[in-house]
């Protein structure tokens, strides 16, 4: 376990120096600084200490002055004020400054004043520890889009998870293919909860999301001054994630550069931060996934061979959902559930001629665009606006790959059946589905135009409608009461005033 | 606002507890063997030593202190020369960058003491101790006399400035002795100074400005 590290602020050097060794003699690790002043400079440049032990007379900057800055620059850092006596007036300034605690500094024959010392200091790290789990968790909850993840009742999602449920609790590294929004995140998430790293950090790093300089700083940190712009050092995701579990996803966007650096943490578990020399050792379980077919880029020099096999000790391929549409029904029960409860809608399920465009439908962004379509039907509550979207979707899909309704409009490439690794070859891909126009165009809502339309005028117009009904629906369980209504939406009294003026809503139409 | 037997009591007590702290706490580590490495023992032992020696000045100091209280006020007086005794100050040496500015110092002016050496490491004591405030920023002294002082004020350059009007000016207070670090020096002090009538003040809340003016005997 890493030893707590502390600063300790004293301009009495005799005093820092046996203090600094009866700390370390107790295995913390300890940081001395002689001015409060020099210890903020530190704090702009380095990471915070767990807790700082601060001086309270001092000369410049004295320890309340000091307590006042931490405590504006690090507000979760743990201050514990030392003083020669305990004078009531700055004992209650600096615990209304927000210090921890205040201990008289030792010096009894009998030890007393280091056992009072050492218990604030226990107590502090403690806190320190538990806010940032807290703080950790609250991330990690606040991150997981899925919530509970659900599992589709067909064939092949059920070999996927058996096969997630044997490789969970081992350490080895895996490799998840599939399409775009087939869930490999959600199965990612799934390996590290049954694993025994569950407590600790899930940390996903999208290596297409940043260029290359800035994802080699993202994954391993760097220095200060590393970079032009590198004004404090920062500790990458892989020293977030030790102990835990990181996902790489689209790896096969990894720049050759860094692929090079992350073969050697697979295999020495360590790393230099940018800017510096000094190897940092981390524990953390890898999750590759990608939607390229790396066996192709392999083939073509732009990803390392090397690196593959490192990666892909298990490989899991998530089929598409036009490969698995048996679970389409569950699915969308189980959005319709979770958005009706996330937005306080009423749980209207489809009706039959959309349920039945619903599971006829190619869906070329998987289960993401099937979420998606749910979500917006459950916050609309508009039928014919989904229908129609629908529609359109497939006919942009048929204009530009005539022949294959299944085609993803903005999805790779298919990849080619997978090695055969772990899972056996995904089932040979079904009949294209064909979406029966009569049931389209019959439930198209006409309000909707049926000329050309943008995405984005639908997206406003979609945001307006569900606004208006929802300003209406709390303006009516106010009694008009706007002040209370805009409390309830969440808006302040002005953006309510304003949207009701937008959406053409007045207290005479009603 | 003299020196009260309480203030010196204060003092005495705060800085006596630092070293008699270290001593025990470096005994405890050894007797309970938390320093497995001879070469931490033997820095642990120097340690204790400074400490010790730390102590024993503390005990000079407080025989000074005791002696000045006994004989010192009583001794007999002499004049002297102001523009020696501000050159004494210059020229001592400072643990911190200190800077000695002399304007308006006339020829003849003279203070009476009864011990010369001593009213000179007063005044040094307290270019010290506002020098050790500043840590490291420059420290400017400035001497004058002004009607029938001898002024000297001691603090950043840019601060001097706002001292011209001493202990009138609205955020004037009493110097503060309670400066950890510093043994018995600046009570030492502020008790000579009171002896010779003398007045002292800091300017500002961060301390770093102190202000003395010690009454002439004879100014032209």
């Amino acid at each position: 376990m890493t030893p707590a590290r502390l600063a300790l602020v004293d301009d009495d050097q005799q005093f820092v120096e046996y203090l600094e060794t009866l700390l370390k003699s107790r295995g913390y690790d300890v940081q001395p600084y002689s001015s409060g002043s020099d210890l903020l400079q530190s704090l702009h440049s380095d990471a915070p200490p767990d807790v700082v032990l601060l001086d309270v007379s001092m000369p410049g900057m004295d320890g309340l002055e000091t307590l006042k800055a931490i405590r504006v620059a690090h507000p979760h850092v743990q201050v514990i004020m030392l003083s020669g006596g305990k004078a009531t007036n700055t004992v209650v300034d600096a615990m209304r400054q927000g210090a921890f605690d205040y201990v008289v500094k030792p010096g009894d024959a009998d030890g007393v004043g280091e056992a009072a010392l050492e218990s604030a200091i226990r107590n502090a790290v403690e806190k320190t520890v538990l806010s940032s789990e807290v703080a950790r968790l609250r991330t990690q909850v606040g991150q997981d889009p899925e919530g509970s993840p659900f599992w589709g009742p067909g064939s092949a999602m059920r070999q996927v998870m058996a096969m997630v449920e044997r490789v969970a609790d081992s350490d080895v590294g895996v490799l998840l293919r599939g399409e775009s929004g087939v869930g490999k995140e959600v199965i990612a998430r799934e390996l590290h909860r049954r694993s025994s790293r569950r407590s600790k950090p899930f940390v996903k790093v999208n290596a297409a999301a940043l260029p290359s300089e800035l994802l080699e700083s993202e994954l391993f940190g760097h220095e200060r001054g590393a970079f032009t712009g590198a004004q404090a050092a920062r500790i990458g995701k892989f020293e977030f994630a030790n102990h835990g579990t990181l996902m790489l996803d689209e790896i096969g966007e990894m720049p050759a550069g860094l692929q090079a650096k992350l073969l050697h943490v697979l295999q020495d578990s360590e790393f230099t931060k940018l800017g510096s020399n000094r190897p940092v050792t981390v524990d953390v379980r890898i999750i590759a996934a990608t939607n390229r077919d790396l066996d192709a880029m392999m083939r073509a020099g732009s990803f390392r061979e090397d690196l593959y096999y490192r990666l892909q000790v298990i490989e899991l391929h998530v089929p598409p959902l036009r490969e698995r549409r048996e679970e389409i029904p569950q699915l969308i029960e189980f959005f319709l559930v979770k958005y009706a409860e996330r937005y306080g809608r009423p749980l209207r399920r489809p009706s039959d001629a959309l349920r039945e465009v619903l599971l006829n439908y190619g869906w070329p962004g998987n289960v993401r665009e099937l979420e998606n379509v749910i979500k917006r039907f459950v916050i609309l509550q508009d039928e014919g606006l989904v229908m129609a979207e629908l529609k359109r979707s497939r006919t942009n899909q048929e204009s530009q790959a005539p022949g294959r309704v299944t085609a993803p409009v903005s999805a790779p490439a298919p990849m080619p059946p997978p090695e055969p690794i772990i899972n056996p070859a995904p089932p040979p891909r079904p009949a294209a589905p064909v979406v029966e126009d009569e049931a389209e165009d019959t439930a198209v809502d006409p309000a909707v135009p049926s000329g050309p339309i943008s995405l984005p005028e639908l997206a406003r117009e979609a945001a307006m409608k569900a606004e208006r009904t929802a300003i209406q629906q709390a303006l009516d369980k106010f009694r008009w009461n706007r002040r209370k209504a805009a409390d309830y939406l969440g808006v302040s009294y002005k953006t309510l005033l304003n949207k009701m003026k937008e959406c053409g809503i007045s207290e005479q139409q009603a | 606002m003299p020196v009260e037997p309480n203030d010196i009591l204060h003092v005495l007590a705060h800085e006596l507890r630092t070293p008699v702290g270290i001593a025990h706490g470096y005994v405890r580590l050894l007797l309970d063997d938390k320093l497995p490495q001879e070469a931490d023992r033997r820095r642990a032992l120097e340690q204790m030593q400074k400490a010790l020696r730390r102590l024993s000045d503390l005990s000079q100091e407080t025989t000074a202190l005791a002696s000045w209280y006994d004989e010192g006020c009583a001794g007999d007086s002499q004049c002297v020369d102001v523009g020696g005794l501000v050159d004494r100050i210059a020229g001592a040496a400072y643990e911190f960058p200190v800077t000695v500015q002399v304007t308006d110092i006339p020829e003849h002016a003279t203070v009476r003491t009864p011990d010369p050496t001593i009213l000179t490491h007063a005044l040094i004591s307290i270019v010290h101790a506002t020098a050790r405030e500043l840590r490291g920023q420059p420290c400017t002294v400035l001497a004058r006399v002004r009607g029938e002082r001898l002024e000297m004020l001691t603090g950043p350059d840019h601060l001097l400035g706002t001292l011209g009007d001493g202990p009138t000016a609205a955020d004037a207070s009493p110097l503060g002795l309670e400066r950890g670090g510093l043994g018995l020096a600046l009570v030492h002090a502020a008790v000579i100074l009171d002896a010779h009538h003398a007045e002292r003040w800091t300017m500002n809340s961060s301390r770093q400005t102190v202000g003395v003016r010690l009454p002439l005997e004879r100014h032209p």
